[in-house]
């Protein structure tokens, strides 16, 4: 799946690669939205992962790296463009907005996707979800954190403890 | 086993309240807390002692599983599950203030906060936040145990404080009241920084404005060489304003710091902390702009050096002591 839609053709036909996920599905992208992971950049840049061959990747599963792709594919063209120093206001609030609409998931595929971005070290992906992770957290109460992060229930011992907390440090959260 | 444990003790909760505040001590000893520990144990002997529990203790034994189980609970939110590099990835984005509230959310995040992490935090968040450590928990194993942090840059409203351990008693209470009255004395030099601050500002901008009048004034001037100079010196003083004013606090952090090493503080206790926001201060302003570094080198080198010094010795102590 993830035949993308023609590069912007600087080079003409752009170049592509086949990934293989733990489950052995295989995905062929553009070796430019591919090459924003740093992992898979040098393999790429070696003239691996064209033809029949593709590059496996036994952390990442099928439903996670086509997630990732996704994003690859939506930001490579920016990355391309050096930071897109050129980009036009519209793009890049487009950018933002799938940004936002990409991380708005369930936790479950936060966590593999965080491990995706960090096994196959995609900067922006990572900074990208560590902001949500982050966002999840942020102004919030050690009880309201529990609940967002799907903490069990506390047991009385850490109810406790976290009544403790709040006596000590109650006013850092007004 | 664990299930058994955890019925057991909701079950003692129910028909022998005595016998769950034991569990709970005991289970809470497994913090290492002397304390709590000797608490549980009297209370367990007085229990036993008054006949209310004899075959029931063999709950006890199940205890230890107990704790465990509830340490695999407690990791079971999916950050914990991340290496501790990523964890630090998240948290860096988070404010003093956030930081603080995880610390109440479990005890892995609790145990999470460590002097690398803090530098390392210091370099992510706004250029002009700082950090305080006085120097007998940067001497002793405990360190940071205290911390004021300057959540946001330069409003003393917010500083927020950071103290383990949680229950201060005897000695050190005492030396916490004395930290504390330290730092008062801090926050009202810092309202008089601030105060300076935002004159010098305001002086710099006029200086700016005039600086054209400045250079129309020098064309009348009638002597060739004195107009030189004077032109020179102009030049001297625009070339080292700063461009934004955040740079210009970093410079008067600066001239902060060493007034107050000049000024107020004598004893070894507040120039330590003195050295310490300075360390910290340091690869901000190499960030912020050259300009900055020159104009300190300029202006003020003699003393600037001293300060330098003086903070290396405190690192390499904080270096010897790790």
């Amino acid at each position: 799946m993830a035949a993308p839609e023609s590069g912007d053709g600087n080079n003409g036909a752009a170049r592509m690669v086949t990934l293989i996920s733990s489950d052995n599905t295989r995905f062929e992208v553009e070796a430019a939205a591919a090459s924003l992971s740093q992992t898979l950049q040098l393999t790429i840049l070696d003239g691996g992962g064209g033809g029949g061959d593709g590059i496996p990747l036994p952390n990442v599963d099928s439903a996670t790296l086509s997630k990732v792709l996704e994003y690859c594919i939506k930001h490579a063209p920016a990355a391309a463009n050096g930071g897109a120093p050129n980009a036009t206001a519209v793009d890049r609030a487009e950018l933002e907005r799938f940004d936002n609409e990409f991380v708005n998931i369930d936790q479950s595929v936060l966590y593999s996707l965080i491990m995706a971005a960090h096994n196959l070290e995609i900067e922006g992906l990572q900074s990208l979800v560590a902001k949500k992770v982050a966002d999840m957290i942020k102004g919030k109460s050690p009880m309201e954190i529990r609940r967002t992060l799907g903490f069990p229930d506390p047991t009385p011992e850490e109810q406790a403890e976290m009544n403790a907390h709040m006596l000590e440090y109650g006013w850092a959260y007004e | 086993m664990s299930s058994t444990a955890k019925l057991s003790t909701s079950f003692y909760s129910k028909s022998c309240p005595g016998v769950y505040d034991a569990v709970k001590l005991v289970m809470k000893s497994a913090m290492p807390r002397r304390s709590a520990w000797a608490q549980a144990r009297e209370r367990l002997a007085r229990l036993i002692s008054e006949g209310l529990i004899k075959k029931q203790l063999r709950t006890f034994t199940m205890v230890p599983v107990e704790t465990e189980s509830k340490e695999q609970q407690e990791d079971a939110c999916f950050i914990n599950f991340l290496p501790r590099d990523l964890i630090e990835r998240i948290f860096l984005r988070l404010p003093v203030s956030s930081l603080l509230s995880c610390t109440g959310v479990c005890k892995c995040w609790y145990n999470f906060w460590d002097p690398q992490f803090v530098a390392v935090h210091l370099q992510h968040v706004p250029c002009c936040t700082l950090v305080f450590f006085p120097p007998e928990f940067v001497e002793s194993m405990h360190y940071p145990s205290y911390a004021i942090v300057f959540d946001e840059a330069w409003s003393q409203s917010t500083w927020k404080v950071l103290h383990r351990p949680r229950k201060r008693v005897g000695w050190e209470s005492k030396k916490w009241e004395v930290w504390k009255n330290e730092f008062r004395k801090v926050e009202g030099l810092w309202s008089s920084i601030y105060q300076l601050e935002q004159n010098l500002l305001e002086s710099l901008q006029c200086l700016e404005a005039s600086h054209m009048k400045a250079k129309e004034i020098l064309q009348h001037l009638p002597d060739e060489v004195f107009r030189q100079r004077v032109g020179m010196k102009i030049n001297q003083i625009l070339q080292n304003l700063p461009d934004f004013p955040h740079q210009g606090r970093a410079v008067i952090c600066q001239y902060w710091i060493m007034t107050v090493m000049d000024n107020e503080f004598e004893g070894g206790h507040a120039t330590a902390v003195i050295g310490d926001l300075w360390i910290q201060h340091r690869p901000l302003l190499h960030h912020a702009n050259p300009t900055v570094e020159r104009r300190v080198r300029g202006g003020v080198g003699e003393r600037r050096q001293l300060t330098a010094r003086e903070s290396q010795g405190v690192a390499g102590q904080r270096g010897e002591k790790r």
